[in-house]
């Protein structure tokens, strides 16, 4: 329960870090996650990271983020839905090596 | 090394890669940290993609509050206390609709796209800047003082796009922002003449002189004049003549002289039929109803999202209007208000000349030689920057009295080129104080001053008045002509005033209506004064004419019904040639089946017909064998229009029949006929046997409409059309041609209004609005356009936006 609550309020200060800064906010989250949890809850860091960026898309009005998956995916060739899935997974890795990186530092 | 250690070591690689991919990626892919994120990347647009129910906003510059009211097509209605507060509305609801396109428009027309997308841009930058666009706009901007409409008019659209930009548009970039990587540019005032600027590069850049030297070199002066001449070989010109029919006023040509040996420039871009625009109106004489009808389409570069926009402008007790705006243009170009109609086409008229002049060095000259003195050169320095703001390349503009200098190569020295384009003055607000007039004589008088590109301004009124004009500068010229490059080394060969524009004008036709499509004005038999070289073949015109005349109790539909009619009196006339021919030449199986099959073909251009493509190969191959004389197809000079190669077929001898390639001396019958049996062989080749699907004229002739950054994702391609070459709805250029609106206008006690474009309101690719007409349009429908008296009705309203004068 307590991984779970863990997670969860990991994933609302990446999502808010997202909302007002950017991008960044996940590295830079993660890496200060790392810093004091250690590289074993890196991989928690990767799934917050994918709730945070998930939740956000989730607020965004479906049938037009539709479209802009698909437009999206017409200009690189690739279906549009896989192009969502690769902002989710951008987001795990990118949070999942920050912070397994700054865990070793903390070691 | 141990597991831990692996393990950091591929997190510190992944990390280290993702943020590269995130931050600055090499090679053309965006950084991809801004453009994934949710918040703030490319998803985020799907946020702005519809309109709200209710919005408001903060606008710089009101005056009271402007409340705009969204009706179902995305149209946004605008109610302001006074004009400049409507137009800040409109350059706030068109930044929030169009932004990436207004920076692209501005852009091109200044030469500043390297700036947005790099180099890739630069060949299109270096030309619009050596045209001197950017320098004219400059200038032409610091000589409107502060309290000139025409400013005022520029500074308060400028107020409502920096309000969107500053306000709600900073939140969310749109998405070709995300995709380039970049933001916008702030709007300011002069980006609105650079937009009219590049309108001019399009519509009024004619190149007469190139190609009439071009033909020179190739079959002499002689030659050459007579297959680009002054008069259209085929007249059924705007300003009506007394005449119902075409006149051929050639039936013979001079024979082709000894090629130049001096180097040929080829031209495959000097195509002088390319497709243009109609407009036509009717007096209630010749109606159901018995009010005035007015019908206009543009045919344009298909872009999305579309080159036009559409609103409604509404000042209590002085302005009511609806119609469209170009981007980034502060007035309504073409629309109607509760009283008139008005629509353009262009005139194709000769408004751009060349001077070769005499400079003091030929390297780099800075001085030119006029009336036995030497005069210093204005020189500019033009500075070319990527995206980071660094300088990729520099030109040096030189500018006589007359306008840009550029080297020459065919004529070996350096030409200044005058170009009315660069020097009109006034067009905005003959625009703005023509929304308001009431008839069609006050709609004349206030677009008098209107200078560039020039127009055949067709209006229409209720009292019942048709009126048409050619509107512009039209220079006279001391030589006469237009198309020879002049000397340059004398004043007196200067323009020596304009042509007065009630000579190219009619109105209350006895005919009963007025119609254009790019022709020639007037006929020659009336006044033969050079206006411009070369005209587009009539065959549009024609057609206008003789739906016109066929109907005298014409309706608002019969209006749509003509825009995409698929008749073609081109095909009317070379049919029945190429059928002749083949008869008189017997005894080959081959030619015999290539004319029993093209004469299956109703002569229309149906998306469902399966012979308009043989007979446009075969059309095709007849004039590359016509005209070997002027090159082939793969280095192809220029080529006289299609009406030239039409009045040439009364003259079954003329030796330009023969192919010099063959031995035998070919006539007007074996040169058809070879045409006809060459074109069923490529057909078959190209598209399979005649009864197949792929000679549907639907697998074969479609519009293309590409994104303004020529994504295919972001495009609308392959969509089929009724219609072909010389039709009323012609597409040209692999389809990036055609109608770019369509509107029909009756003038009754309540104007009624349709329209239609293909693409829709919003530039979002992601909006439901991006290409919601183009179905309609493709089927050749028209909208109803809503302008109601009063406000627009709550239950016709999808969306309202309020905007507040900024504290």
């Amino acid at each position: 329960m307590r991984v779970v609550t863990e997670a969860l309020v990991l994933a609302l200060v990446l999502a808010a870090g997202t909302w007002m800064g950017g991008w960044w906010a996940v590295p830079m989250g993660a890496a200060v996650w790392g810093l004091f949890r250690g590289p074993h809850r890196a991989w928690m860091a990767g799934l917050a990271a994918g709730l945070a960026w998930g939740g956000l898309l989730l607020t965004l009005p479906i049938g037009p983020l539709y479209r802009v998956a698909g437009r999206l995916g017409a200009v690189f060739s690739l279906p549009g839905p896989a192009l969502l899935g690769l902002a989710l997974l951008y987001a795990v890795l990118l949070g999942w090596s920050a912070a397994r990186l700054a865990g070793a530092l903390q070691r | 090394m141990t597991r831990p250690g692996a393990g950091v070591l591929a997190a510190a690689l992944l990390f280290v890669g993702l943020f590269v991919l995130g931050s600055a990626p090499p090679g053309p892919l965006p950084p991809i940290g801004p453009l994934l994120d949710p918040a703030h990347g490319i998803w985020s647009v799907a946020r702005q993609a519809e309109l709200p129910i209710r919005a408001d906003g903060r606008l710089a510059g009101l005056t009271a509050p402007v409340a705009v009211r969204y009706d179902w097509r995305g149209v946004p209605h605008i109610t302001a206390t006074n004009e400049l507060d409507a137009v800040r509305a409109l350059g706030y609801v068109v930044a929030r609709d169009r932004l990436f396109q207004l920076e692209v428009l501005w852009r091109s027309g200044a030469g500043r796209l390297t700036e947005l997308v790099g180099s890739a841009a630069l060949s299109l930058d270096q030309e619009a800047r050596s045209l001197g666009l950017g320098d004219a706009a400059e200038r032409y901007l610091a000589g409107l003082p502060p309290e000139d409409p025409e400013r005022r008019l520029l500074q308060a659209f400028a107020d409502g796009v920096t309000a969107w930009q500053d306000g709600r548009g900073r939140a969310i970039r749109p998405f070709e922002y995300q995709l380039l990587g970049r933001r916008p540019a702030r709007w300011s005032p002069i980006n609105s003449l650079h937009v009219l600027g590049r309108m001019g590069w399009n519509l009024a850049h004619s190149r007469h002189e190139e190609r009439l030297r071009a033909a020179t070199r190739l079959v002499g002066e002689t030659a050459a004049r007579a297959l680009f001449p002054m008069h259209a070989p085929l007249q059924q010109p705007i300003i009506p003549n007394g005449e119902l029919a075409p006149r051929f006023r050639i039936t013979s040509l001079p024979p082709p002289g000894d090629a130049d040996s001096g180097p040929v420039a080829w031209h495959p871009d000097l195509t002088p039929d390319a497709v243009g625009s109609n407009n036509w109106a009717v007096s209630p004489s010749r109606t159901a109803a018995g009010y005035a009808l007015l019908a206009g389409d543009q045919h344009l570069e298909l872009d999305l999202p579309s080159l036009w926009y559409e609103a409604a402008l509404t000042v209590p007790d002085s302005l009511e209007v609806y119609g469209v705006t170009l981007p980034g243009a502060p007035v309504v170009v073409i629309g109607f208000n509760r009283n008139l109609a008005w629509t353009f086409t262009n005139t194709e008229a000769d408004v751009l000349d060349w001077y070769a002049e005499r400079v003091d060095e030929p390297q780099a000259p800075a001085r030119y030689r006029l009336d036995g003195a030497w005069h210093p050169l204005r020189l500019r320095v033009e500075l070319y920057r990527d995206p980071s703001g660094r300088i990729i390349a520099t030109d040096t503009l030189r500018f006589t009295h007359r306008g840009p200098l550029r080297r020459d190569p065919a004529l070996g020295g350096w030409v200044s080129m005058r170009w009315t384009v660069l020097e009109a003055r006034g067009s905005l607000g003959t625009l703005d104080r023509a929304a308001r007039t009431r008839t069609a004589g006050e709609f004349l008088s206030a677009t008098e001053g209107f200078g560039a590109p020039a127009q055949n301004m067709l209006v229409a009124d209720r009292a019942g008045t048709i009126a048409i004009r050619a509107t512009g500068w039209f220079p006279l010229r001391p030589g006469g002509r237009g198309d020879l490059v002049q000397l340059g080394d004398r004043s007196d060969g200067d323009w020596q005033g304009r042509w007065p524009l009630s000579r190219l004008e009619a109105r209350h036709p006895a005919q009963g209506y007025l119609a254009s499509a790019n022709q020639q004005p007037l006929d020659p038999r009336v006044d033969s004064t050079y206006l411009g070289a070369d005209w587009y073949s009539p065959w549009r015109a024609v057609r206008i004419n003789q739906l016109l005349q066929a109907d005298s109790a014409l309706t608002p539909d019969d209006m749509r019904r003509f825009q995409t009619d698929p008749g073609s009196p081109a095909a009317d006339l070379f049919v029945p040639a190429f059928l002749a021919a083949a008869s008189r030449v017997p005894g080959q199986p081959e030619l015999s089946e290539a004319a029993r099959l093209l004469a299956q073909w109703d002569r229309r251009y149906e998306q469902s017909n399966t012979r308009a493509v043989l007979y446009e190969a075969a059309l095709a191959r007849l004039q590359t064998l016509l005209w070997d004389e002027l090159g082939t197809d793969r280095q192809r000079g220029p080529r006289p229009g299609l009406a030239l190669v039409a009045a040439l077929l009364r003259d079954p001898r003329s030796p330009w029949w023969d192919d010099r390639a063959t031995a035998p001396t070919e006539d007007r019958d074996q040169l058809l006929s070879r045409a006809l049996v060459e074109g069923l062989g490529q057909v078959r080749l190209a598209h399979g046997a005649p009864d197949g699907p792929g000679w549907r004229w639907d697998q074969v002739q479609f519009a293309n409409i590409r994104h303004l950054l020529q994504i295919p994702g972001l495009s609308a391609l392959r969509v089929p059309i009724t219609g072909g070459q010389s039709t009323l709805n012609p597409s040209s250029d692999g389809g990036g041609f055609g109608s770019s609106w369509r509107m029909v206008v009756e003038l009754g006690p309540m104007v009624r209004g349709w329209g239609s474009y293909p693409g829709g309101q919003s530039g979002n690719p992601a909006s439901s609005r991006y290409l919601d007409r183009l179905g309609g349009w493709a089927r050749g429908a028209l909208d109803t356009l809503r302008f109601p008296e009063g406000p627009l009705p709550e239950s016709e309203t999808s969306s309202r936006l309020t905007l507040e004068p900024a504290p």
